[in-house]
C-alpha cells in the first residue's frame, strides 16, 4: 500500500500517515469546506491499514508500535467527528498492536486540552498529552 | 453618506469594535474574515486564552450562518458580524435572516442549552457525536452545542419582525478573559 501524504493549506491540516515506520501525523486547522471529502480517503486508508497490519503481524513476531501525532492547532465540529471515528479506528487494531496517542496543544489553548482529554475518555483509550 | 461613516467610525470606536462585516457569507468571504479577526486577537497585548478561544467560537459562529445561507434565498445570503473588545474580553454577535419556521427549533435549542449544566453540555455533546450524521449541509449538528461549551456562558439571542415570513435572528456570545 502507498503511504498518504497532503500539505497543509489555510483551512486544512497536514497529514502524513506512514505505514513504513507506523507514524500518522494530524497537523494544523481543519475546517475543509467539505468535511467528508477531505477526510473520505484519510478513513479509508487507516482501514486499509488495518487490514495491511493484520499480514504484517504474522509475517513478523516483532511488536508493532503506533504513534499517532495529533497536533491540531484548531479544528471545527465538523471535523470533530472524523476525528473521533478516526480514533476509533485506531482504537479497534489488533490488540497486540501498541498503539499511542499524542495529543499536542499549547498551553493557554484550554479548548484543545479539553478536547483532547474528552475523545480520551469518549473512546476510552489512553492519550500522551503533550504541551508544545 | 459621507457625513454618516463619521458617525459609523465613532460609533465603532465606542463600542469598541475590532472587526464587523455586512454582506454575503459565502466560504472565501468566511476565510477572509476569520483570517482578519485572526490578526486582531494576535494583539500581544491580549489575554492569549480567551483570544484563542474567541477564535474558536468565532468559526463555528461563521461557518453556522455560510451554511445557513447556502440554503435560502438572495436575501438569507445577507448577515451581519461584529466583534468587540469590552474590557473584560471579547464579545461575538452575528445576526442573519431566518425563515418564521426556523424559529422554535432554533429557540428550544438554545434555551436548551441554556439550561445545561456543563456535564450536561458535555454529555449533550458526546450524545450527538456518537450518534449525529453529518447533515448535506456538512454540519455536524454541534455547532451551537461546541459554542455554549466553549463560551463558558449563557448564549444571548434575540429575533426580530423583518419581513412577512423573515426574522432576523441575532446571537451574542460573550467570552471572558480569564
Amino acid at each position: 500500500m502507498e503511504n498518504f501524504k497532503i500539505e497543509a493549506t489555510e483551512n486544512t491540516p497536514k497529514i502524513e500517515l506512514n505505514h513504513n515506520d507506523h507514524t500518522l501525523l494530524f497537523e494544523g486547522d481543519s475546517r475543509p469546506e467539505n468535511v467528508q471529502d477531505f477526510f473520505g480517503p484519510v478513513i479509508k486508508w487507516i482501514e486499509d491499514y488495518n487490514k495491511h497490519l493484520y499480514f504484517l503481524k504474522d509475517l513478523n513476531n516483532a511488536s508493532i508500535t503506533i504513534q499517532c501525532n495529533f497536533k491540531f492547532e484548531y479544528f471545527n465540529s465538523s471535523s470533530a467527528k472524523y476525528i473521533m471515528d478516526i480514533i476509533n479506528l485506531l482504537s479497534n487494531l489488533d490488540s497486540s498492536i501498541v498503539l499511542s496517542i499524542n495529543w499536542h496543544y499549547e498551553e493557554m489553548d484550554e479548548d484543545m486540552q479539553e478536547a483532547g482529554e474528552e475523545f480520551e475518555d469518549m473512546m476510552g483509550i489512553k492519550f500522551n498529552f503533550v504541551v508544545d | 453618506m459621507t457625513g454618516n461613516i463619521f458617525d459609523l467610525y465613532k460609533t465603532m470606536n465606542a463600542d469598541k469594535i475590532i472587526c464587523a462585516y455586512h454582506g454575503n457569507f459565502n466560504y472565501d468571504v468566511v476565510n477572509g474574515l476569520l483570517k482578519t479577526a485572526k490578526v486582531q486577537l494576535n494583539n500581544p497585548e491580549n489575554n492569549r486564552t480567551s483570544a484563542k478561544k474567541t477564535y474558536n467560537i468565532l468559526v463555528e459562529c461563521l461557518e453556522n450562518i455560510h451554511k445557513h445561507s447556502e440554503n435560502g434565498g438572495e436575501k438569507i445570503k445577507e448577515a451581519i458580524f461584529v466583534l468587540t473588545q469590552p474590557s473584560d474580553g471579547f464579545s461575538i454577535t452575528v445576526g442573519n435572516l431566518i425563515s418564521s419556521s426556523e424559529k422554535e427549533s432554533l429557540k428550544n435549542n438554545i434555551d436548551n442549552l441554556n439550561k445545561m449544566t456543563r456535564d450536561e453540555l458535555k454529555a449533550h455533546y458526546r450524545d450527538i457525536i456518537k450518534n449525529g450524521k453529518v447533515s448535506d449541509r456538512g454540519g455536524a449538528g454541534l455547532g451551537m452545542t461546541d459554542i455554549a461549551l466553549k463560551s463558558r456562558s449563557k448564549l444571548n439571542y434575540t429575533f426580530n419582525e423583518y419581513y412577512e415570513d423573515e426574522l432576523f435572528f441575532s446571537l451574542c456570545v460573550h467570552i471572558k478573559n480569564k
